[in-house]
């Protein structure tokens, strides 16, 4: 373990039994995930539905288990933390603010419910608290006995936050925070983010599938294909030059706002294979450009130098 | 608005601004508890307001054909996909079974699929997001229709898929010409795939234009808002704040007695309380606001009010 | 700073919990005022009527032996109703039976709803094995045929009304447990109660704070549904004559004693039968009215 690692993630693998068509058959999700996060930096987890990084979040939040391999927190295994000591810990933030707020709850409740599982204060003080919490993420006062049927999604989104942060938790797993949002509404969440992680020092964990928005707020890249990590590194370094081609690929699929821009032709095609019936060899040969059958027979091992790493047999190459 | 055969015309807004259901007005599929009050829909010069129920059928699938946002509930579960096309086919189009069924292979090769035999015989639940939003749009290919309405086609899939497919239709319009109306809420996606642009806030087209000049030259203060709230890699600076819009969007219900955009504005002025019109700025680019940003400049203009124009 | 800058700057509305907004719904729901007013009679009848009408139900009068109701010729208001074969004031028996009728219905679906609300809860949230022992439970219960075996129960261990409330509260939970088992899956994969776990809540908290609030709305609907259900069930099992036994009275014990008056003396069936099928009719209303009241609801 590096001395300023706060989560490891060692050889994570998880399987699970889904019944598709009538057939038992296992599923996995994840396929020997190593990842490190290192302490106040806001790690970006990246990939297209069902590459597994909602699992490798629910695995590094203690929820799930891994089915081999290891995930810890501190040097502690995530699921050996009792329920308090996890909670002081990390906290998530869902993609869905119409999900993740109780609609039987008042916000004051849902804000100040950490506080009273964890059994910590008065109500004089937990309601000093909730305030302080609620202006903290721009919330109106008078917000405190609305329910969340009443607020607007980026209002929504700030009490999620709110309640994350009031226990001042060190880790954040933000799980798509803005793509339920409205744009205009979208930049208002991501400098919220962005400024409370400066004034807490937090660590985040940022999921998303939003290229534009990784590049803006994270400070390391892991990018994710069907269960793996195919190349993870510095924001800059990985955005400047990917060596995977999938990274390329995703890089090249960002539609930027801007005048004269035409659409990208990508260089892959074809859809993402089944993860039931992962490729054999390298799981992106069939839609890689550079296959061939080498990619075809072994699954490339990751290979690194510094802090970037892939998992490619023919990488591309690094601009001199 | 208006659209030119060939053109793509990008409705830009979000959520409850009434992009899609200015769009579904031309298809005469307004819901049932809406009003819909309008001076003018025409579709090749022939007025579409006023159709007979009967009249709107021969219409809809054949002359305007619409893709839907989520093809997982636009295509009907129990039916192959062979059982939909086919409905579609037989319902507008005079061809033998032979033919027909040679015009599906067709069309879902010229979508990108590569082995259409199989896919026709397969149910939608069997196939992938991309494939089935391939398959929505070779259904509405099926009728050569004049005008394609894309409702968020691209939101519900992955973004390399995304891509995919936006190129798809870019290819398919040269073959066939069709005019498309694309409804989005994500100013990249228009950027690269649309020549025009209507910009929707409230209820009101707030600005109009071609697209290459709304995005480096936006008039209006919505649009110009939008544009920075969102992060471009390399143009952004990394970490820095983005731009946002404050306030919120104004209930449906409000009465157009004042600019819609006035509580959120950046600069309003006294004369902004009253309902904007749509003006001018050149021939094809206007905006609804008396003193837009042009050439980097504010411009006051003479405030004209909306049954002037 | 620029959080607070970001701060909307909507119209502040009343807070209303979605209880509340529901509660409004229904109160201007035309099914609910029919059958509350109808309802709150029969309940108002039940508790203040054997006070306004003290007469015993049970004293027999062997002189005034199925004497007519007030409104034919020759009845008179010392009973106006009339009396049965034993001269019992016929009001003052149909008063103690809408006692009878709604206590054991009540108090069926408050066991029974109990019952039910926990296994589906449990069934729901835990899953697995745990869900696997529950919907076998729920089988089982459903394979017995409620009326049969309330019969064979009652013919062993008597007809007192403890043991009708249990043995129908130990018949009538499955509805409960199947509609609360569905409602609780599809409420644990919402992001409020894993966001309750992450925050570390203990089991007891979720489900009795977060979870249950939610469930309210459909164990209302199921429970005026069941109360009808237990309602009928009493008066089929009186009419048996394996339910409430004489000299307590039920209105099912009514129909039964009178069905040999059927041609001769039709209001001494029509007389308990008519509130019979008012409550049962009323509660059904409520429970229309209750559904579309909160299913509106809808993600609020």
């Amino acid at each position: 373990m590096k001395p300023d690692a706060l989560i490891t993630v060692e050889g994570a693998t998880k399987d699970y039994i889904v019944h598709a068509e009538g057939v038992r058959a296992t599923l996995r999700a994840l396929r020997g995930i190593d990842l490190t996060v290192r302490r106040g930096e806001v790690l970006a987890i990246v990939g297209e539905s069902g590459c597994g990084k909602t699992t490798l979040s629910r695995l590094i939040l203690g929820i799930e288990e891994p089915s081999a391999g290891h995930v810890s927190l501190e040097g502690k295994a995530a699921t050996d933390y009792d329920r308090l000591a996890r909670a002081a810990l990390i906290q998530p933030i869902f993609q869905d603010p119409y999900s993740s707020l109780n609609p039987r709850m008042t916000i004051g409740q849902i804000i100040a419910a950490p506080l009273v599982v964890r059994g910590r204060g008065g109500r004089r003080e937990r309601h000093t608290q909730v305030m302080d919490a609620m202006r903290q993420v721009g919330l109106a006062e008078h917000l405190r006995n609305a329910y969340p049927g009443q607020l607007s999604g980026g209002q929504r989104q700030r009490v999620a936050i709110a309640r994350a942060l009031i226990g001042e938790p060190e880790i954040l797993v933000c799980d798509e925070p803005t793509s339920a949002l409205d744009v205009s509404v979208q930049s208002q969440i991501l400098n919220l983010i962005a400024e409370l992680r400066a004034r807490f020092s937090l660590t985040i964990v940022l999921i998303s599938h939003n290229l534009a928005v990784v590049h803006h707020l994270a400070d390391r890249v892991a990018v994710m294909y069907l269960g793996q990590i195919v190349e993870s590194g510095p924001t800059e370094k990985i955005f400047a030059s990917p060596r995977h081609h999938y990274t390329r690929a995703l890089l090249d699929a960002i539609l930027v706002p801007e005048a004269h821009r035409r659409l990208p032709r990508l260089t892959i095609d074809a859809e993402f294979p089944s993860p039931l019936t992962p490729p054999p060899g390298c799981a992106f040969h069939p839609r890689c450009p550079a296959a061939d059958a080498v990619c075809r027979e072994i699954d490339p091992p990751p290979v690194g130098d510094g802090d970037t790493r892939f998992r490619c047999h023919h990488p591309l190459p690094t601009p001199a | 608005m208006t659209l030119d055969a060939g053109e793509t015309l990008a409705v830009v807004g979000e959520s409850g601004c009434g992009k899609s259901l200015s769009a579904m007005a031309i298809t005469g599929l307004v819901p049932p508890r809406a009003k819909l009050i309008a001076d003018r829909i025409a579709l090749k010069g022939k007025s579409l307001l006023g159709l007979r129920e009967r009249e709107w059928r021969g219409i809809r699938g054949r002359r305007i054909a619409v893709v839907f946002q989520d093809p997982m509930t636009s295509l009907d579960p129990c039916y192959t996909i062979e059982d939909q096309m086919r409905e579609i086919g037989r319902q507008h189009l005079a061809l033998d079974a032979r033919a027909l069924r040679a015009r599906m292979l067709d069309l879902l090769r010229q979508v990108g699929i590569s082995s259409p035999e199989t896919r026709l015989s397969q149910y939608p639940h069997q196939l992938s997001g991309g494939l089935r939003q391939r398959v929505m749009i070779a259904i509405a290919l099926m009728c050569e229709p004049e005008l394609i309405i894309a409702d968020e086609p691209t939101t519900a899939l992955d973004v390399t898929i995304q891509a995919q497919v936006l190129r798809l239709l870019a290819d398919l319009q040269k073959e066939h010409g069709f005019g498309l109306i694309l409804i989005t809420h994500d100013l990249g996606v228009v950027a690269g795939a649309a020549d025009r642009i209507a910009v929707m806030y409230a209820g009101q087209v707030v600005e109009s234009g071609p697209t290459d000049t709304v995005l480096s030259a936006p008039a209006h203060p919505y649009t110009e808002g939008l544009l920075h709230s969102i992060p471009v890699p390399g143009r952004t600076a990394r970490g820095a704040p983005l731009g946002f819009i404050p306030g919120v969007v104004p209930r449906p219900d409000a009465p157009h007695t004042a600019c819609g955009f006035i509580n959120r504005c950046s600069r309003p002025v006294s004369a902004c309380a009253t309902p904007i019109a749509l003006m001018p700025i050149d021939p094809a680019h206007a905006a609804r606001c008396i003193r837009p940003c042009l050439g980097g400049q504010i411009v006051e203009r003479h405030p004209a009010t909306e049954t002037a124009a | 700073m620029s959080v607070t800058a970001a701060m909307p700057t909507d119209v502040p509305r009343a807070p209303q919990s979605p209880g509340a907004v529901a509660l409004r719904r229904l109160l201007r729901h035309g099914n609910f005022r029919i059958g509350g007013t109808i309802l709150g009679l029969i309940i108002l009848a039940a508790i203040v009527g054997p006070w306004l009408w003290p007469l015993d139900p049970a004293s027999q009068d062997l002189g005034h032996r199925l004497a007519v109701p007030v409104w034919s010729a020759k009845g008179t208001w010392l009973h106006p109703f009339g009396t049965d074969q034993l001269g019992r004031d016929y009001l003052a028996r149909l008063l103690q039976g809408a006692r009878v009728s709604l206590t054991i219905g009540f108090l069926t679906v408050l066991l029974s709803g109990v019952i039910g609300t926990g296994l589906g809860v449990a069934a729901g949230y835990f899953g697995g094995r745990i869900d696997v022992a529950i919907n076998f439970l729920i089988t089982i219960r459903l394979t017995l045929p409620v009326v049969l075996v309330a019969l064979v129960v009652v013919a062993v261990y008597g007809g007192s009304l403890p043991t009708l409330i249990v043995v129908i509260g130990l018949l009538l939970w499955d509805r409960f447990a199947v509609v609360t088992r569905s409602a609780t899956q599809q409420l644990a994969s919402r992001d409020f109660i894993i966001s309750a776990q992450a925050i570390g809540s203990s089991i007891p908290r979720i489900l009795f704070v977060e979870l249950l609030p939610n469930l309210i709305g459909p164990l209302v609907v199921v429970a005026t549904i069941e109360l009808a259900h237990a309602v009928l069930l009493e008066a089929a099992l009186s009419f048996l004559g394996l339910g409430v036994k004489p000299p307590l009275s039920s209105w099912g014990l009514m129909v039964a004693e009178a069905k040999n008056q059927l041609l001769f003396r039709p209001w001494m069936i029509a007389i308990p039968g008519t509130p019979l099928v008012a409550l049962v009719l009323a509660i059904n209303l409520v429970g229309d009215a209750i559904r579309d009241a909160v299913a509106a609801d809808g993600r609020a």
